[in-house]
């Protein structure tokens, strides 16, 4: 799949502004701010919250909670924007619909927006006294007014309202008295002194004036009187503007902070009261305040719904993370409408490659392309702490979605590739939070070129380490290691040879010697880790210098190695963890596909009751490993079982030995600088130089165990050819160990009694009970059935043609079985044939034998039966005891196959007595709850069920043959032989049904020699009902995709449609019908990739044939000047006349379909319904140029009959300007200026001035003669030729004269 | 801040707009002027003295709320008047700062008008907080040649504050 670099998918966008401050973002850039706001669902949802109550036409109070630059400002700015509603285009930018059809509902809503900012307003004003209020009045409330050209109408702050009360309330005589106090206290009139010191000055001395005399104004004091007169002007104000107020406060915390006295801040909330619930309760004023801050709501004015305090808004909680993710993608890209099949392409690949966009429907892969999901968990993450989150992840993703290396990529922005910021590596990471682990990140980027990595690993290893330093920044209070699988993801690695995941181990393996990667097991993480002294490596050079000579504690210390488990290794693997010196292991081993148990020992010292013979109870190997610290003094004689293998490690080579000592020198120094020990900073630094090399010295170690044992020697009774090297050299304790007793086993079993080489896989114990069930259930699963075709042949137990039907024949093993019950004359004991069949030369697992013997008794070949122990558990199918003690041919259908149940089984005896109720046997497999009686009663009631029965299965018979007949027809094949063996048995069957059970009997044993061959039927019929269920689908799946034609180019798609086509094959579904359900979800991918390539096509070819069709525009009009200049017939013959077809053929051709690509589901039908366009239609461009050149030569051809020198002569006779003008467009063969003169009334004028030269036009076809006649010419033939041409020509002219005698001038049109 | 954080942070804003780590980019240059040029690129700055905005000013009330009105109002026009050039980055330097912590001036209006391309930063001489009178004054006289000093740096905090006059 070619994926497009993401140049080409997205749209960049400019800088988004994320640094906005309130009021210059509303009243300057409201547009910008609503048109580029991102509504997700919880934003849509708060959003939606606040418009409803002001939609009511009720007061509310709403608090806005964000985190610092979580975009709350932006909030703020559309919300007000929109609330004010001051210009109804701005609703018109907002591309949510949800939120869009509040315009309407909001159209009778006109509330007068208050906005302050309280940032730079805090503190400092505590010294002056200005409170909450005084700031809101001031530079909320007046800036608002005058804005809205209302300063003059309302009285804001209390000072205006003593003014107004001398200017409107007072007498004369107070207005004089209070100007003569003024003019005493400042030596100026009080217009005077208000216009130079303000309002305020004057009103504090008109509030004077009145104390001194005991004048009591009547001026709003109180908060709640203050704001409910202002209310009461703004909304009253004639004409009506207004029905209410609108006051945002944003930027509370500082403010909160600075007045944190309780005083000031209960005066606070107060106002903040006052707004929100006061004046809307107690006096219905519709106030709809916003308070945004970064701390939550004072208790005080928490308010947990609609009609209280405060409504809690928290934006970008923890809960709503995806919101995050959504808004940064589209503040920063566009996504190219017209490519989305593209990117379209791009999900594909990422589902078919990567886990996390399994997780993602493609909405939301769209919702956040091009970035990797994880870049978003880490930038928030990273920005969350003392930085402005959302402010700085926006312009991070913004840097690195128009990085030049990011477009030119044709893969999502991954982890790493956020470190192309300027804005996170030059202004974020060095603040203090990530300075040090950032400086350790530099120094592991320097060092990482030193490790002489692969050129081709080394891309790689940069991702890794970026991607593992910006997750360690993102958790870095808690660090989290990224598991191998997360970090393949994270970097978008594939592989065409390994699995992603150890293609990064493979790397990280590599790296691991740098201090800052720490990698462990499946996971990795980044240390912010810094270089230490050589003093420590010296000290601990010295430590490996005094042990490395001593070579019985080095031997020792890595026989112990052996044995470390991952709790001591911290989750690396020693060879032997699983084991304890000395003490044998039960393990199992694979050898012939079958499962074998034996012993595995590891041991440092040789004991001899392990030369001994296996035990008698199904184990069939012993595998001794001894470590080096072991005497190699064992000799194969000592072995007195061909089954026992005992291997012997090499001598410590020096790579070993000096692994050892490194570990042991480890081990002492980290006991000599045990806490407690040793003290201070130096001993510190060593125990953390000492916990950072563990694991790689422990790894060193542990990695020359398999190396040792390769080296070593493997010792078996006859002498065996087993390769220590290859063995240990396999992967896993399994694989060791199934090279060791593979040729063990292969020598001691030399005769198996079955066609091991014919088991499809592994023959498990469990896998047994399905070749069980498979053959003898009632009702056998999917998996039983496979069993039996997977193993059935090898164990000699069905023939090949028929694998999943029981025909023993040829079984050795029963073969054996039977040999040594008739040794034994009818009476053989069990464990006596577990002991024969199990031991050497044979070699059959216990389980085997078991199912052997069942299926021994299941032939009846001679008829036997297995006489269980008295106390046996065996137990039937539906759970219930065993009836009886012994297992019959007709109850080992019923039993409940388990691996270990041979211990229940005593004897092998030869059936007595006849077998009886033949028809119960049959019966049952028409109707399972049949069971065999005495009772007349109880007959007749059955054999009336079994008529039931056999009328229901007449009538599926019936829908199901005419349904698979519809499908064989569609298919075009017939039935497999099976099918149509079962329909016909079966429906002669049924024919037996209402005619008792005698007739059954006859009917049935003339079909079916057994009551197995009836099931085998009534199985295969029950897939063939299944399949007729489903013939519609299949008709309607093969149609669709015969219906598909693909291009050259889309190979995987021809690939895949032949691998599905394929798959509808009616032998195969009859066979399994369980398939199609594979085979739809098959076709549901491909039609997903195929309705991608299709809307590619649909939109690129009619985006072309939009331009040929404007191309064929200017047609008409020359086909139109042809069609006159045709009808001169003094110029010759016409020109061109197929010319007008072809057009409107192309036409009609050219037309583009309308339907967008985007609909196009292709759910139904494979093409487009409005066009039918083939994905291998090509556009008419060749034809259309071609008609286009052939209309244009044809004009031509008649301008050069008009330029020429007779015509125009005849022409330029006339003295009518047009002709003239006619004769100079002629002469300069302007096609275009041609076309445009021509009509009919000049064309006419032509006609009419030819004709009076009474010129007589004669075709002739002498150039050709001439032609024919001089194929080719020298130059001594000249005379010749042209007197025999100029004859031609002659005889041509006496020709036209004599057909036109009529005529004065002759005119030869030569061809 | 510290320093050698405030010269990088001119440096990096000198070549991009940088968004804000902590609050606006609004700062206190505790120190001299001629040191705070010394650091700044060339073309980058403008320069605002708030002694010559008042000398220019048509009234000047002797009420400090007025005052502080009056002066807040002369401000916003100033800036309104020198809106940072599109596509490239300014700084504008602010002496004369006594006068907002005399007149208790809100901030607020640097606060709008900083952004990721635009800074402000005052200038506070440091031999103005640490000027002492060479002879007592009458204890009537409270004297704080630090005033001006807390008024900002309780305004910007310490995040904002650059110079060694704060220890």
């Amino acid at each position: 799949m070619t994926l497009l670099p993401l140049a080409d998918l997205i749209v960049q966008k400019p800088r988004p502004q994320t640094t906005l401050s309130l009021l210059p973002a509303l009243h300057s850039h409201a547009r910008e701010m609503v048109e580029t706001y991102v509504f997700t669902d919880t934003i849509r949802h708060y959003t939606a919250e606040i418009l409803d109550a002001v939609a009511t036409g009720s007061g509310q109070g709403f608090w806005v909670q964000a985190e610092y630059g979580a975009g709350k400002t932006h909030f703020l700015v559309v919300l007000a924007a929109l609330l004010a509603n001051d210009h109804a285009d701005l609703w018109s930018l907002v591309k949510d619909e949800q939120v869009g059809i509040y315009r309407r509902r909001l159209q009778q809503s006109h509330l007068f927006p208050v906005v302050v900012s309280l940032r730079g307003m805090g503190d400092a004003d505590t010294l002056t006294g200005r409170s909450l209020l005084d700031v809101l009045l001031e530079d909320g409330f007046e800036p608002a007014l005058q804005r809205a050209n209302l300063e003059d109408r309302v009285q804001v702050v209390a000072a205006e309202d003593y003014i107004v009360w001398l200017e409107e309330q007072t007498s004369t005589a107070i207005r004089n008295d209070v100007e003569a106090f003024v003019s005493h206290k400042t030596g100026r009139g009080s217009r005077a002194f208000r216009e130079e010191e303000g309002a305020s000055a004057l009103a504090r001395l008109i509030a004077e004036y009145c104390q001194q005399n005991a004048i009591g104004p009547k001026i709003a004091a109180s908060v709640k009187d203050r704001l409910a007169h202002i209310y009461r002007q703004i909304t009253g104000l004639q004409p009506a503007r207004y029905n209410g107020l609108l006051v945002m406060i944003d930027e509370y915390e500082g403010w909160e902070k600075a007045h944190a006295s309780p005083a000031a801040r209960s005066h606070d909330e107060d106002v903040l009261e006052t707004l929100a619930y006061l004046l809307p309760r107690d006096l219905g004023c519709q106030v709809v305040t916003v308070v945004a801050s970064q701390s939550a709501i004072p208790a005080k004015l928490l308010g947990g719904q609609a009609g209280d305090r405060f409504v809690p808004i928290p934006l970008l909680a923890s809960t709503n993370e995806r919101d995050y993710d959504v808004i940064a993608s589209r503040r920063v890209r566009g996504l190219r409408e017209d490519r989305l099949p593209e990117i379209s392409d791009h999900f594909l690949y990422c589902q078919q490659n990567f886990e996390f966009a399994r997780n993602l429907s493609e909405a939301e892969f769209r919702d956040i392309f091009p970035f990797q999901p994880r870049c978003f968990e880490i930038v928030r993450k990273v920005t969350a702490r003392d930085l402005p989150t959302a402010r700085s992840g926006i312009t991070i993703f913004h840097e690195v979605v128009s990085h030049p290396a990011t477009l030119q990529r044709d893969m999502l922005v991954r982890a790493a590739d956020l470190l192309h910021s300027p804005h996170l590596v030059d202004d974020c990471l060095p603040t203090p939070e990530y300075r040090e682990a950032y400086a350790a990140y530099k120094v592991a980027r320097e060092a990482l070129p030193t490790l002489e990595l692969d050129a081709g690993d080394l891309p790689l290893a940069n991702a890794i380490l970026d991607t593992l330093f910006l997750w360690h920044l993102a958790y870095k209070e808690h660090p989290r290691p990224m598991s191998l699988v997360d970090l393949a993801q994270a970097t978008l690695t594939t592989s065409d040879y390994l699995r992603a995941e150890d293609n990064v181990a493979y790397v990280l393996g590599q790296m691991q010697s740098l201090r800052q990667v720490e990698f462990e097991g499946q996971q990795a993480s980044f240390v912010p880790a810094g270089e230490e002294g050589a003093s420590v490596v010296t000290l601990f050079n010295d430590y490996r210098r005094r042990v490395q000579d001593d070579s019985y504690r080095l031997s020792a210390i890595w026989s112990d190695s052996l044995f470390l488990s991952p709790q001591e290794t911290r989750g690396q693997h020693a060879l032997f963890s699983n084991f304890t010196p000395d003490e044998a292991l039960t393990r199992r081993t694979e050898h012939r596909n079958l499962e074998y148990v034996g012993q595995m020992i590891v041991a440092s010292r040789w004991q001899v009751d392990w030369g001994l013979p296996l035990p008698k109870d199904d184990s069939h190997f012993r595998l001794v490993i001894l470590t080096s610290e072991a005497a190699q003094s064992l000799k194969p004689e000592d072995l007195q079982d061909p089954r026992i293998a005992v291997v012997f490690s090499a001598p410590l080579s020096d790579e070993t030995a000096r692994a050892a000592a490194d570990w042991l020198a480890w081990q002492q120094m980290s006991d000599d600088y045990a806490e407690g020990k040793r003290t201070g900073r130096e001993a510190e630094a060593v125990r953390e130089w000492l916990a950072g090399q563990r694991n790689a010295l422990l790894q060193r170690l542990l990695e020359t165990q398999r190396r040792q044992y390769q080296s070593g020697r493997v010792v078996t009774r006859d002498g065996l050819a087993i390769n220590a090297r290859e063995a240990f050299g396999q992967p896993g304790e399994d694989r060791l160990l199934a090279a060791i007793a593979a040729p063990l086993l292969a020598a001691a079993y030399p005769q198996l009694p079955l066609n091991w080489d014919q088991l499809a896989r592994t023959l498990r114990p469990a896998e047994a009970g399905r070749v069980f069930n498979g053959y003898f259930s009632r009702s056998p699963g999917t998996a039983d059935s496979a069993a039996t075709r997977n193993f059935g042949v090898a164990l000699s137990l069905s023939h090949p043609e028929k694998p999943g039907y029981f025909s023993p024949q040829q079984a050795h093993a029963l073969d054996i079985i039977g040999e040594m019950l008739r040794e034994r004359k009818g009476d053989l004991p069990v464990w006596k044939v577990l002991e024969t069949l199990s031991a050497p030369p044979y070699g059959l697992p216990y389980v085997l034998i078991q199912f052997y013997l069942l299926a021994f008794v299941r032939r009846g070949d001679p008829r036997a039966e297995i006489v269980l122990k008295r106390d046996h558990q065996i137990k039937t199918a539906s759970r219930q005891p065993f009836p009886g003690q012994r297992i019959t041919a007709g109850n080992v259908v019923d039993l409940d196959f388990k691996p270990g149940q041979e211990r229940y089984f005593d004897v092998l005896v030869e059936a007595a007595g006849p077998s009886w109720n033949d028809t119960v046997a049959y019966g049952r497999e028409v109707l399972a709850e049949l069971h065999a009686t005495t009772d007349p009663a109880e007959v007749e009631a059955q054999a009336q069920r079994l008529d039931a029965a056999l009328a229901h299965l007449a009538e599926e018979w019936e829908n199901a043959s005419r349904n698979l007949e519809i499908l064989r027809q569609r298919l075009g094949a017939p039935l497999p032989d099976a099918a149509r063996d079962a329909l016909q048995g079966l429906g002669q069957l049924a024919t037996a049904g209402g005619a008792g059970y005698q007739r059954f009997y006859e009917q049935v044993g003339g079909l079916y020699a057994t009551p197995d061959a009836l099931r085998d039927q009534q199985r295969t019929f029950a897939r063939l009902k299944e399949l007729a269920g489903l013939s519609a689908e299949i008709i309607a799946a093969r149609d669709y995709l015969s219906d598909i034609q693909l291009r050259p180019a889309d190979q995987q798609l021809t690939l895949d449609r032949m691998a599905i086509l394929g798959q509808i094959d009616l032998a195969n579904l009859a066979s399994q019908p369980g398939q199609w359900l594979s085979i739809r979800a098959e076709l549901e991918r491909f039609r997903a990739r195929y309705r991608n390539a299709y809307q590619k096509h649909h939109r690129d070819f009619h985006a072309a044939l939009g331009e040929l069709y404007e191309a064929l525009a200017e047609a008409p009009r020359r086909l139109r000047a042809l069609e006159l200049l045709n009808g001169i017939q003094e110029l010759g013959g016409p020109v061109g006349e197929d010319l007008a077809r072809r057009y409107r053929t192309l036409q009609d051709r050219a037309q583009p379909c309308a339907v967008p690509f985007a609909a196009l589901t292709l759910e139904a039908t494979p093409v487009c319904e409005q066009c039918r366009l083939a994905l291998t239609a090509e556009s008419p461009k060749t034809e259309v140029n071609a008609s286009l050149r052939d209309l244009d030569k044809a004009l031509l051809t008649q301008q050069r009959r008009l330029a020429s020198e007779a015509i125009r002569r005849v022409l330029a006779r006339s003295h009518e300007d047009a002709i003239a003008t006619f004769v100079q467009v002629v002469q300069t063969t302007n096609l275009a200026a041609l076309v445009d003169l021509l009509n009919d009334d000049l064309v006419t004028f032509i006609q009419v001035l030819l004709a009076e030269e009474e010129v007589a036009i004669s075709e002739s076809d002498l150039l050709q003669r001439f032609a024919a006649a001089y194929p080719t010419l020298e130059e001594a033939d000249l005379p010749k030729a042209l007197r025999e041409f100029e004859g031609m020509l002659r005889a041509a002219f006496d020709e036209a004269r004599q057909a036109n005698p009529e005529k004065k001038t002759v005119r030869l049109t030569l061809r | 801040m510290e320093l050698d954080d405030f010269k990088s942070l001119l440096a990096r804003f000198a070549q991009r707009p940088v968004p804000p780590i902590a609050g606006r980019h609004v700062y206190l240059w505790h120190g001299e002027l001629p040191a705070l040029h010394a650091l700044l690129p060339p073309g980058l700055s403008i320069h605002l003295d708030l002694g010559e905005l008042a000398r220019s000013l048509p009234r000047t009330p002797l009420a400090v709320d007025e005052a502080r009105r009056v002066l807040q109002a002369a401000i916003q026009a100033w800036l309104d008047n020198h809106p940072p050039p599109v596509g490239s980055q300014r700084v504008v330097v602010v002496t004369g700062t006594a006068l907002l912590a005399r007149y208790r001036v809100p901030l607020n209006a640097f606060y709008n008008w900083a952004g990721e391309a635009q800074m402000a930063v005052f200038v506070l001489p440091v031999y103005e907080t640490a000027f002492r009178p060479q002879r007592p004054l009458p204890p009537y006289v409270d004297f704080n040649p630090r005033a001006t000093l807390d008024y900002l740096h309780t305004k910007l905090g310490d995040q904002a504050t650059i110079g060694a006059g704060m220890q």
